[in-house]
């Protein structure tokens, strides 16, 4: 890698991380904005900066809408962050966190959970579907120790069909009521969540993302392939095993707080690489973040606005867009598999 | 030239195949799931011949997907496998000849209803989506009740067994039919319309008695899963006599079934702000805690007044929710207005 | 390519061995079916039944009405998911693949909803409902194929193709599901495949297609053995590859899609039935096809049987769950994902 191609690689991502940031305040600004009650835009500073508003208007910006934005955001970056780092540890543009078998772990909890009606209480439903989702993805990681990457892509596919399969025996416990509810949830939803999750979420993303940032640099080496990599002094096993724990930590915190909410962490780093022009892992991590966060947040907003006062859970419309523009980016390639 | 002879042999093959296929499902288009399904029961067929002792005339019923029944003697034996059959069969003062498992047996165990004695009532095995047809058979009813929307595929299993009545209120008037409709079919005209009036009644008594200031809401889920029981849901129309119910989704068509269950906005619930909260939950009774304590932990629930003074009362989902028929509707009417107006008799 | 005179007729008796046991096992698994099961009658008044001895009308019923079309139907239903998954192995050169991996299942099962949500009475007749699932299912193969262009369509590229497309509309049915919560549950477990309350009309509805879908496989067995060969080879033998797959590819997306018609997506059998087949009797399309149908059919059958035989009770406050037989679906998944773990583990020593 010259010395220039960094220089050239960071003024060409100015304009894309330009235009995400622009999309992220205008989603922000109507995130706020609109909803069952709508403000303009006097009334929405004075909330914000001024401390102005009646008590109803401050829960409903400040405390409702505001925190589903950063969590949109947040969970966002999470999963780009996660899809980014395993597409280029499996050097396979096509490999997503869910291959980790940590949304299936999770969705098992949380159906046991609803569906045989256990006394657990609100609170720790999150936690329970956090160590489902630890728990499979980290049976999955084990799997790849032993049988190497290809082999833990079908071992993640294995899990979740196992686990898929218990999933319906519980539906088929269960009545109409939980069915409904279990659906919701399994599709991926941001409703009803407020300063508490972005809480609870904010300590993984301080955590784990400055050392998914501190792996840019080995994955970058990693994508040269195998043996030059090795030959450079990387550890490839064990780097890639890295990448696959931080994966499945930031996949199973955002499960665990939202449900398993696809195709962010598929298309962003496409969408990012596809803007930037870049191969570059240190620059395309970030700014796959910032559209991640985007891309969410974008749709969460149309989840929510759609049907009011009725919430669509927003995993359904990232992959219905989602899958339909990265179908079309397959199509428009000819291409596609490893390095296209 | 072997390729066009292979090709030759596949057309034929194909096209005789296609033929058979025409000709064997003709023959069946008669039988197969048509609206117009007559159907006689397996257990004997009985004309009403010289029986004059029976004032029971043939009856034709319509289920509510459009099947017609028509049953020539009263029917005596009826599988549930919905808890409104169970509700319209006590009301009728009848027992059910065997019920499904899950939520069935739980209301046909509840104490409004046959209490100790529903536990012991023959079961019918598979889950509540895909009841066992076998014990079905085994059971050998006159007629088999199940839920619209959800049984509406057993019709092609059980012909030949017994007819399938399928139904599925929305409005407690569609409940107090079906009521009607099985009291003809029983020959118990008497207590249907006795029970229909009892309740007529006690919703009329409970609307005049109700202030009507409170303003009420039904969910049923979690803190950040739920769904809301819209106007057009069953329970909301009966609770919209007797409280302000002003839950309801912009466009009619995009509120489902009218099962009336919605996810519903955060939003609009605090603004609304409800003076009491019901929650159909299973878990009534148990030891866990209870759920008005797990919603006043969560900040954004706690916004609401109705949290914070502790207005939070579950509720039994199972004749709440699951019941649908003017038993558990009664049953809704007593315990919210207990709960809503507490001191009015 | 040619083999000698010897090995070849070995491998044919070896090919009719496999099969003679495979039918064998078929027979008996059949005859379990029909006269053991979780109901109230005992097996001997099954056997009675089966004999045209028996004098209760309930258990002819249950075994003439109930229990034979239900074994019939798993059979055949079996037979054309393994021999789609069959013809896709070999089309996609990969023996890892499923027959929804092209986005059939997900075809049928949107028209299907699309269906009961917009034209209901449309549902009566079983042969009709065959006939939009496989519009739906052979819809969406069409429409993956042209995407993918004339040259694209191999191995990886239609793969990833089919599953974006697959979970696109699955999406999209979610999306419509959500406006019809009552019935949700009950499309849900149609949706991982079941045989509960499978008659004679879904039978009649099912056999036609599964006959004539199998011969026409059958008879491109040839062409897909010289495809299998590689594309160089074939083309250079004056196979028109490009129609070869494309027609094998339709004929994989209907059988598919008249299975799911009937019994829903059923999971894993597609995968597992030709994966173990090709072991038995290797990869070669003559041989492959009968055999994968033959062990899918069995693999489906005792799935069901499986399925049916047991109950599951949990004792919990507020609420006793029992079910007493789960959706074949459901057994499938758990105990095929297990077993192909178990093949994945045996082809990659350490």
């Amino acid at each position: 890698m010259s010395g220039s191609r960094p220089y050239r690689t960071g003024r060409a991502a100015m304009l894309p991380v330009l235009l995400l940031c622009l999309l992220l305040a205008v989603t922000m600004a109507a995130g706020l904005k609109w909803g069952s009650r709508v403000f303009d835009w006097s009334a929405l500073s004075a909330i914000l900066w001024a401390g102005g508003g009646g008590t109803l208007e401050r829960t409903i910006v400040l405390d409702i809408r505001l925190p589903r934005i950063l969590l949109g955001m947040l969970v966002g970056a999470m999963l780009a962050v996660a899809g980014t780092l395993m597409q280029g540890a499996l050097r396979n543009r096509l490999a997503g966190p869910e291959l980790l078998g940590v949304s299936a772990g999770s969705s098992l909890a949380i159906a046991t959970i609803t569906v045989l009606h256990l006394p657990v209480p609100f609170h720790l439903h999150p936690l329970l579907a956090l160590s489902g989702g630890l728990l499979s993805g980290g049976a999955v990681v084990l799997a790849a120790r032993s049988i190497g990457g290809t082999g833990m892509l079908l071992t993640g596919m294995a899990v979740s069909a196992m686990l898929n399969g218990m999933l319906v025996v519980l539906i088929a416990l269960g009545t109409g009521n939980d069915v409904n509810l279990l659906y919701a949830y399994l599709l991926g939803s941001l409703a009803n969540r407020g300063w508490e999750q972005v809480a609870r979420l904010l300590p993984w993303c301080l955590i784990v993302l400055p050392i998914a940032l501190g792996l840019a640099r080995s994955v970058n080496l990693l994508q040269l392939g195998e043996e030059t990599a090795a030959g450079l002094g990387v550890r490839v096993e064990r780097i890639r095993l890295t990448v696959l724990v931080v994966s499945a930590l930031l996949v199973a915190a955002t499960v665990a707080q939202c449900g398993p909410i696809g195709y962010i962490a598929l298309l962003a780093p496409h969408l990012t690489r596809a803007m930037t022009r870049a191969q570059d892992t240190r620059v395309v991590l970030p700014v796959s973040a910032l559209c991640g966060a985007a891309l969410l947040t974008l749709a969460d907003q149309a989840a929510r606005l759609w049907l009011e006062p009725m919430e669509i859970p927003v995993g359904v419309w990232t992959t219905l867009i989602g899958g339909s523009v990265f179908l079309l980016y397959i199509v428009l390639r000819r291409g596609g598999g490893q390095h296209g | 030239m072997r390729n066009r002879k292979r090709h030759g042999w596949a057309s034929i093959l194909i096209v005789t195949m296609l033929t058979v296929a025409a000709c064997g499902n003709s023959g069946n288009t008669g039988e197969s799931g048509q609206p117009q399904q007559q159907v006689e029961p397996v257990a004997g067929q009985e004309t009403s011949a010289a029986g004059v002792e029976s004032a029971f005339e043939p009856v034709e019923v319509q289920d509510v997907t459009g099947a017609t029944l028509r049953f020539e003697k009263p029917v005596e034996r009826i599988a549930c496998i919905v808890s409104l059959c169970v509700d319209v069969l006590a009301e009728l003062g009848m027992e059910p000849a065997a019920v499904a498992e899950g939520g069935v047996r739980t209301i046909a165990s509840a104490p409004e209803f046959y209490g100790s004695a529903g536990e012991t009532l023959p079961s019918i095995g598979g889950s509540f989506f895909e009841p066992s047809l076998e014990d079905i058979v085994t059971t050998a009813p006159d007629l088999v009740f199940g839920l619209q929307g959800v049984h509406d595929t057993l019709r092609e299993g059980l012909s030949g067994v017994a007819p399938l009545y399928l139904a599925n209120p929305k409005h407690y008037n569609d409940s107090l039919a079906v009521l009607e409709t099985f009291g003809r079919l029983t020959g118990r005209t008497a207590e249907a319309e006795a029970a229909k009036q009892r309740f007529l009644d006690k919703l009329a008594q409970a609307a005049a008695a109700s202030p009507k200031d409170k303003k009420a809401l039904i969910i049923y889920g979690s803190d950040v899963n739920f769904s809301v029981i819209t106007q057009s849901g069953l329970g909301g129309s009966v609770m919209a006599q007797i409280a302000d119910y002003p839950w309801k989704v912009e466009k009619p068509e995009d509120d489902p079934y009218g099962e009336g269950a919605v996810p519903y906005s955060l939003e609009r619930l605090i603004a609304e702000d409800p003076d009491v909260i019901f929650v159909e939950s299973y878990a009534f009774g148990s030891d866990a805690v209870p759920i008005s304590e797990q919603l006043a932990a969560s900040p954004l629930w706690d916004k609401l007044s109705a949290v914070r003074r502790g207005q939070v009362h579950e509720v039994r989902s199972p004749i709440w929710g699951d019941g649908r028929g003017s038993r558990s509707l009664g049953i809704l009417l007593d315990e919210a207005m207990a709960i809503l107006y507490p001191g009015q008799s | 390519m040619a083999n000698g005179g010897p090995v070849r007729a070995s491998a044919r008796r070896r090919l009719l061995l496999v099969c003679g046991a495979l039918a064998a096992i078929l027979l008996l698994l059949a005859l379990l079916h029909l006269t053991y099961g979780r109901s109230a009658l005992s097996s001997s008044d099954m056997w009675r039944a089966l004999l045209g001895t028996s004098e209760d009308a309930g258990a002819r019923h249950i075994l003439w009405q109930l229990r034979l079309p239900r074994v019939l139907v798993g059979l055949m239903a079996g037979a054309m998911l393994g021999l789609a998954g069959a013809i896709l192995q070999i089309v996609l050169r990969n023996p890892l693949v499923e027959p929804s991996l092209i986005g059939v299942s997900a075809g049928s099962v949107l028209a299907i909803v699309l269906a009961m949500q917009y034209a209901p009475t449309l549902l009566g007749s079983g042969w009709r409902l065959a006939l939009l699932a496989m519009v739906g299912g052979i819809g969406t193969t069409l429409a993956i194929y042209a995407l993918n262009g004339r040259k694209g369509n191999h191995g990886a590229r239609l793969a990833l193709t089919g599953i974006v497309a697959t979970s696109i509309l699955q999406a999209l049915t979610s999306l419509l599901l959500l406006r019809q919560q009552q019935g949700l549950a009950s499309i849900l477990l149609w949706n991982f495949g079941s045989l509960n309350g499978r008659v004679w009309t879904h039978w009649q509805s099912l056999w036609p297609w599964g006959l004539t879908l199998i011969a026409l496989a059958l008879l491109l067995a040839r062409k897909a053995a010289v495809l299998r060969l590689g594309e160089e080879i074939a083309s250079g033998l004056g196979l028109a590859t490009g129609r070869t797959r494309l027609q094998l590819l339709l004929v994989a997306a209907a059988l598919t899609a008249a299975a799911v018609s009937v019994v829903g997506a059923i999971g894993f059998i597609g995968l597992i039935g030709p994966h173990i087949a090709s072991r038995l009797v290797g990869g070669r399309p003559l041989r492959l096809f009968p055999v994968s149908a033959l062990l899918s059919a069995v693999l489906l059958s005792g799935a069901d049987w499986v399925s049916q035989s047991m109950t599951l009770t949990l004792a919990l406050p507020g609420l006793e769950h029992r079910v007493s037989s789960l959706p074949v679906g459901a057994v499938t998944m758990l105990l095929g994902a297990p077993f192909f773990l178990y093949l994945l583990r045996r082809s990659r020593p350490g």
